[in-house]
């Protein structure tokens, strides 16, 4: 079986008559998020003709095109062809950006209390994850998810959306997703599952386990924030985030600061990322360590 | 333009929506229907692309300020100027200070009231389709609401009253509710059994009513799984509908656990549930005009078959005998 691993050849399949999906691998491991996002990268800068726009995936991608210009059968050569020829990069260029995150905070507490009143019995999500972790109580849950870096994998599913993993693994949480989901989510909402984490970007609904909030706008459409650098989300595929623990004053006087526009962001623009360097670390680690 | 009564979920739409910025998060938004909304623009002399009114169950009631053309296709749905009648598929002149009612569906579920010269609310990201969940486009990001006033296009003299849109060139509503929507295969339809797949395409799926732009949620049979629904890294998730995250395409019918969703144009860019079928771009106007309550039965078609469809349906949408002169039919 393919399990856990890079695929010998790219997956390939039609995703109705616009759409073709490539996948590259089982596992979801940097390696193959470098491959996928490289291969994105390189179709969108070949401008094949009758290709209209890339989504990259985790670990895939999938291309929208027009089969009046190109068949589905060229598409897919010329994207193999292209796949074989980026490989995965090993350097690659990663800002460093600080969220500051008040964890156990009053309003995703609050849309616990509503799901639960009104959808689903649920325990307090941060207090289950403890659970769920084996950890000692929610002092080392917060400890735990601020001492690493993350790593943003994807951006999507909403506007400006990060999904990203821990970077260190031996700071991992499993936390099992909503079922229902809920209906909406607080703005700014720091949450978690399956290992991976996220930032609420929007009102949404989300399935998420939920444990903190950032004053931090994630999204700008009216591009009015210099931090954002014309662009309308603040964090990009390939950065790294930093949750720092804030108290709820602290979190007042950030939100106050960022309504008269004197926030100081704080994003790390020179370093780069590297892959083996980074894989070499990991192997590195004590396997008892982990988590 | 102004809006005298909201309607139940009124929305500025253009087509096709935003395209090329999948990669941002923000999804095409758009008619879901976009049959009948270009139709609704070829009736009124706009381009097909024109901003127009998609009317959910419920029409608006609006005031015009100027002389216009108006068309209302897509769902029947009761329309009356200054209190008149006037049937559905037909170019119709408003005249200043006029008022243009919407009553309740009756049958489909999306009516588009097209405007000569469109609806000119200013574009996001290329398109001024409203995406409501994220406060973009149309009229404030938001539904309409009453007292609004909506700026159009300039007039320039164009659109002519007195034209209907050709019997070939109206999508047929099913009298007894039930559907026959076409499915493409795929992308990940090796992690469904074969018992499955039989039940997906020989049951009867009813439209939930917890339906919108974002998806319409079918309810049915169980699905059962292969074994390489389990048999996967940890990074995928539990549940064997569970895959890491990867990119959707518009109309994928996205496996949420046991419940399939026909993703529509306000729908998630991503996420990691599996897209065993995916509808296809020629048949989305169909979960576009279900109402809660229908029946879906589903019909495999080939990726090539489907990309024949669309064509079919773009040149009718293009073609100039979809429009004719009443009178001359």
């Amino acid at each position: 079986m393919m399990r856990g691993m890079k695929y010998e050849e790219p997956l390939v399949a039609p995703n109705g008559d616009r759409f073709v999906l490539i996948e590259f691998g089982d596992d979801g491991g940097l390696r193959l998020n470098l491959q996928a996002r490289g291969f994105a990268k390189a179709v969108d800068e070949a401008r094949i003709p009758g290709v209209i726009e890339t989504n990259p995936g985790f670990n895939s991608v999938l291309i929208e095109y027009d089969w009046q210009r190109i068949a589905y059968d060229d598409l897919v050569r010329e994207a193999l062809a292209l796949a074989d020829a980026v490989g995965t990069p090993d350097e690659i260029e990663s800002r460093l950006v600080h969220v500051p995150t008040l964890y156990l905070d009053p309003w995703t507490r609050a849309c616990m209390e509503e799901y639960h009143r009104t959808i689903k019995q649920r325990p307090y999500d941060p207090e289950s994850i403890v659970a769920e972790n084996g950890l000692s109580g929610l002092d080392e849950l917060v400890a735990l998810h601020s001492a690493t870096e993350y790593w943003i994998g994807i951006i999507g599913a909403y506007p400006g959306l990060p999904l990203m993993r821990p970077l260190d693994p031996r700071c991992i949480v499993y936390a099992p997703k909503y079922d229902p989901p809920r209906m909406w989510t607080p703005q700014g909402a720091v949450v978690c599952a399956g290992g991976q984490s996220a930032i609420q970007t929007l009102h949404s609904p989300g399935g998420f386990n939920m444990i903190g909030r950032t004053p931090l706008p994630m999204l700008d459409p009216e591009r009015r924030i210099p931090a954002f650098g014309g662009g309308i989300a603040l964090l990009r595929v390939g950065d790294r985030i930093k949750f720092d623990p804030i108290d709820r004053s602290e979190y007042d006087r950030i939100e106050a600061k960022l309504a008269e526009g004197t926030y100081p962001f704080n994003i790390v623009e020179y370093q780069r990322f590297s892959l083996s360097a980074y894989e070499a670390w990991v192997a590195s680690l004590d396997a008892e360590q982990r988590h | 333009m102004e809006v005298l009564k909201p309607g139940l979920e009124t929305t500025v739409q253009d087509y096709p929506g935003r395209v090329g910025v999948v990669s941002t998060g923000y999804p095409i938004s758009g008619p879901m229907d976009g049959w009948s909304f270009r139709i609704a623009n070829r009736l009124v002399g706009n381009d097909v692309s024109a901003a127009g009114l998609e009317c959910q169950f419920i029409g608006p009631t609006l005031r015009f300020h100027d002389d216009r053309v108006v068309a209302v296709c897509g769902a029947e749905m009761p329309a009356a100027l200054d209190g008149e009648p006037f049937e559905g598929w037909t170019s119709v002149a408003v005249r200043a200070g006029q008022t243009v009612a919407l009553g309740s569906a009756t049958r489909g579920a999306r009516a588009y009231l097209a405007v000569s010269g469109g609806i000119d609310v200013p574009p996001f990201l290329g398109s001024r389709s409203t995406y409501r969940l994220g406060q973009i486009g149309g009229a404030g990001g938001e539904p309409l609401k009453a007292g609004q006033h909506l700026p159009l296009g300039p007039n320039g003299g164009a659109g002519t009253p007195g034209r209907r849109a050709a019997a070939h060139a109206r999508p047929r509503f099913p009298e007894d509710r039930i559907w026959s929507v076409e499915a493409v295969t795929g992308p990940r339809e090796d992690w469904i059994d074969e018992a499955g797949h039989a039940r997906f395409l020989t049951s009867d799926w009813r439209v939930s009513a917890h339906s919108n732009r974002v998806g319409v949620r079918l309810e049915g049979p169980e699905w059962t799984f292969t074994r390489r629904a389990y048999d996967k890294s940890p990074e995928n998730g539990t549940h064997p509908s569970n895959i890491i995250e990867h990119g959707y395409g518009l109309g994928s019918i996205n496996l949420c656990g046991q419940t399939p969703i026909v993703l529509g144009p306000d729908g998630l860019t991503l996420g990691g549930f599996i897209n065993p079928y995916t509808v296809p771009t020629g048949s989305l106007w169909k979960p576009g005009q279900a109402r809660p309550g229908d029946i879906f039965r589903f019909r495999a078609v080939s990726v090539r078959e489907a990309q024949e469809a669309r064509a079919a349906l773009d040149a009718l949408c293009a073609a100039p005998d979809a429009i004719e002169e009443i009178g001359a039919g």
